[in-house]
């Protein structure tokens, strides 16, 4: 009956950059099952941010199969997979990626805009989605106006007000101190403990030891699950 | 996503980005100002003109230039010649170009030699002294009535009546003053000196007359009479014999006149025609301008959103990641451009209006605007953005969206 949220076997990409052909994943083969938190350690370079960019549908394999909520996502248009990225995928950046020129309020509204979700709705989530991440206080203030921590609580807000079924966080707490990263996470945690499956990627030991599963990945391969 | 939220983000985006914004809309700016302005002052001219010959329906203008001596016609002749028909006044006139002369100033100007019937025949105003009397023609006097113009030019602070102006050798002595004639936006307003129609044939040794004006008594029949005129003066001056000349392929040059190789016949509802015609002449002219200086505009906007779309990757990077689809990149780029050139149209229109206001506040001119005008000029400058923007929106909409993430 629970499917996995995520399948994927023997994924692999290569990158062309002139006559140079660099496979940079090398056959992974990985399954999320929903609820599941995942995080994803190894060395810089390996191929994290690759691999769930691919989860994300922001890339595309080179070969593989790829199995997205039940979907065949190797087989899709790029507007299918705009559809995808705006119903099943909550994403969160290193560099939060927050859109300069728009309040807390407008950022977390915009993927909501995209899905075409009416106006009040629209304005509930974006409202709840805030308060979760505790800066329901903040609305009006542009990400300039906002610290670095503040900057990646809105960016999930963002990610989360669309209910996605999925949440991809890679370096959520990167560029994040002690504290922030603390708050970060727990907000992460509650996010995973009322069901969403959440994939993480760190290079941070302590926080990787929070998932219920750790993979670790070298060289374009998983050598630990 | 809803057209009033791009819309809104796009005009933050074109506040935030003011000066670069406001010289991406120069272009178009500066095209439909000059659109607005020029279309205006077009307008107010042929409206200008169109009045005047409205409120002269009854005025025939006769002009003659036989190309035989002995087909000229004299002030007696012209007379004799008309007073079979049913008309209430006829002014003969007899146009001289020569140059005037006050103390140091010397110009050409336009001589009408006129006998009395002229200055009711034009409506002339008087602005001071008198007309040209009957006596005066019948003494050969001497004397001249000015336009405000020619007072302007020969006398500036000088009080001009009972002052002598030398035309071809002779001294006029200056009686009247009248306003300057409304002209139409072909000719300039020149300086116009009026004298007695026997003192100028003497002075230049004419004997012949080149005008003849006809105020008919009915309206009804200005066509009519027109038409016997032609007739008439086709008759006499056997247009058999102008065949020949006919062949240079002179006539029916101009339509709306009658263009015979020895006379015209004006009418009021032939120079109608023939204003309207300059008219639409000129509103192509205008339009040719109009198009290559938005299209210039539009150029510039291309360029500006091409630079702003490879500004604003990362942007539209995450914008795909949240899900945005092509059309919605494609749409709100668009916006933009068109956001962008609309604005540019509108501020075109405002200048245009403010100076058109000056215009007719400081100059002669009298510029008209209508609505439509600026309905097409602003229809036109969005319609510029839109087009011009479609291949920078399109490069910004086909970014994928990992690419575009990448970009620093
Ligand atoms: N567009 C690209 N073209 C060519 N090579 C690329 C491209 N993107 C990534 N790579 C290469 O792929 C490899 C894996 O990169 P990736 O970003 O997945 O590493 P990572 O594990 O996320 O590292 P880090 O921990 O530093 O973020 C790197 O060696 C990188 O040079
Ligand atoms: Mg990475």
């Amino acid at each position: 009956m629970n499917k996995p949220i995520i399948e994927m076997r023997d994924i692999r990409k290569t990158y062309e950059t002139g006559a140079l052909k660099v496979e940079v994943l090398k056959g992974i083969s990985l399954t999320v099952e929903n609820g599941e938190f995942i995080s994803i350690i190894g060395a810089s370079g390996s191929g994290k941010s690759t691999l769930m960019n691919i989860m994300g549908c922001l890339d595309t394999c080179t070969s593989g199969e790829y199995i997205l909520d039940s979907k065949d996502i190797n087989s899709y248009s790029e507007k299918e997979l705009a559809t995808i990225r705006s119903e099943k995928i909550g994403f969160i950046f290193q560099k939060f990626n927050l859109l300069s020129k728009m309040s807390a309020y407008e950022n977390v509204e915009l993927p909501l805009l995209y899905k075409g979700i009416e106006k009040k709705e629209r304005k509930r989530r974006v409202l709840e989605s805030l308060e979760i991440v505790g800066l329901d206080d903040r609305q009006d203030h542009r990400p300039t106006e906002l610290s670095g921590g503040q900057q990646q609580r809105v960016a999930i807000a963002r990610a989360i007000a669309g209910k996605p079924p999925l949440i991809l966080a890679d370096e959520p707490t990167g560029n994040l101190d002690s504290k922030s990263t603390e708050d970060i996470m727990n907000i992460l945690l509650d996010l995973n403990k009322s069901g969403t499956p959440l994939v993480l990627i760190t290079h941070d030991n302590d926080i990787a030891k929070l998932a219920s599963r750790i993979i670790r990945i070298s060289d374009g391969q998983i050598i630990k699950d | 996503m809803n057209i009033a939220t791009i819309l809104r983000l796009s005009l933050k985006e074109i506040i935030a980005n003011k000066l670069r914004s406001i010289l991406t809309m120069l272009g178009v700016i500066i095209g439909v100002f000059s659109i607005i302005v020029l279309v205006s002052i077009g307008e107010g001219a042929s409206a200008n003109i169109k009045k005047e010959i409205s409120k002269e329906t009854n005025l025939i203008k006769v002009e003659m230039f036989p190309n035989d001596e002995e087909k000229q016609m004299d002030y007696d002749r012209v007379l004799g010649f008309y007073k079979k028909l049913d008309i209430k006044n006829i002014s003969p006139i007899l146009d001289q170009q020569p140059q005037a002369k006050y103390k140091k100033i010397e110009k050409n100007i336009s001589l009408k030699g006129v006998d009395h019937t002229y200055g009711t025949m034009i409506n002339a105003k008087l602005k001071s002294g008198r007309f040209i009397a009957a006596l005066d023609v019948d003494y050969r006097k001497k004397v001249v009535v000015i336009n405000e113009k020619a007072v302007k030019t020969f006398f500036k602070d000088e009080y001009p009546i009972g002052k002598d102006i030398k035309i071809n050798g002779d001294d006029y002595s200056v009686v009247g003053i009248i306003a300057n004639r409304e002209v139409s936006m072909y000719e300039r307003l020149s300086e116009e000196l009026i004298a007695p129609i026997t003192t100028v044939q003497r002075n230049f040794g004419v004997k012949s007359i080149n005008k003849v004006h006809i105020k008919v008594n009915d309206k009804e029949k200005v066509i009519l009479i027109s038409q016997k005129i032609e007739e008439a003066l086709k008759k006499f001056y056997n247009t058999k014999k102008n065949k020949v000349s006919n062949e240079d392929g002179v006539d029916d040059e101009y339509e709306g006149y009658q263009f015979n190789d020895q006379f015209y016949v004006y009418t009021p509802e032939k120079e109608m025609k023939q204003v309207q015609k300059m008219t639409r002449t000129f509103s192509l002219m205008l339009g040719g301008i109009a198009g290559i200086s938005l299209l210039v505009g539009g150029i510039g906007i291309m360029n500006i959103m091409f630079v702003s779309v490879t500004e604003r990757t990362r942007e539209i990077g995450i914008r795909k990641a949240l899900g945005a689809q092509r059309k919605n990149i494609l749409i709100q780029f668009l916006i933009e451009s068109g956001v962008v050139s609309g604005m540019g149209g509108i501020l075109g229109i405002g200048l245009g209006i403010l100076s058109n206001f000056l215009i007719g506040k400081f100059s002669p001119l009298k510029p008209v605007l209508n609505i439509k005008v600026m309905l097409i000029a602003f229809t036109f400058s969005v319609a510029v953005g839109i087009i011009f923007g479609i291949y920078p929106a399109n490069k910004a909409a086909k970014l994928k969206p990992i690419d575009a993430l990448r970009y620093e």
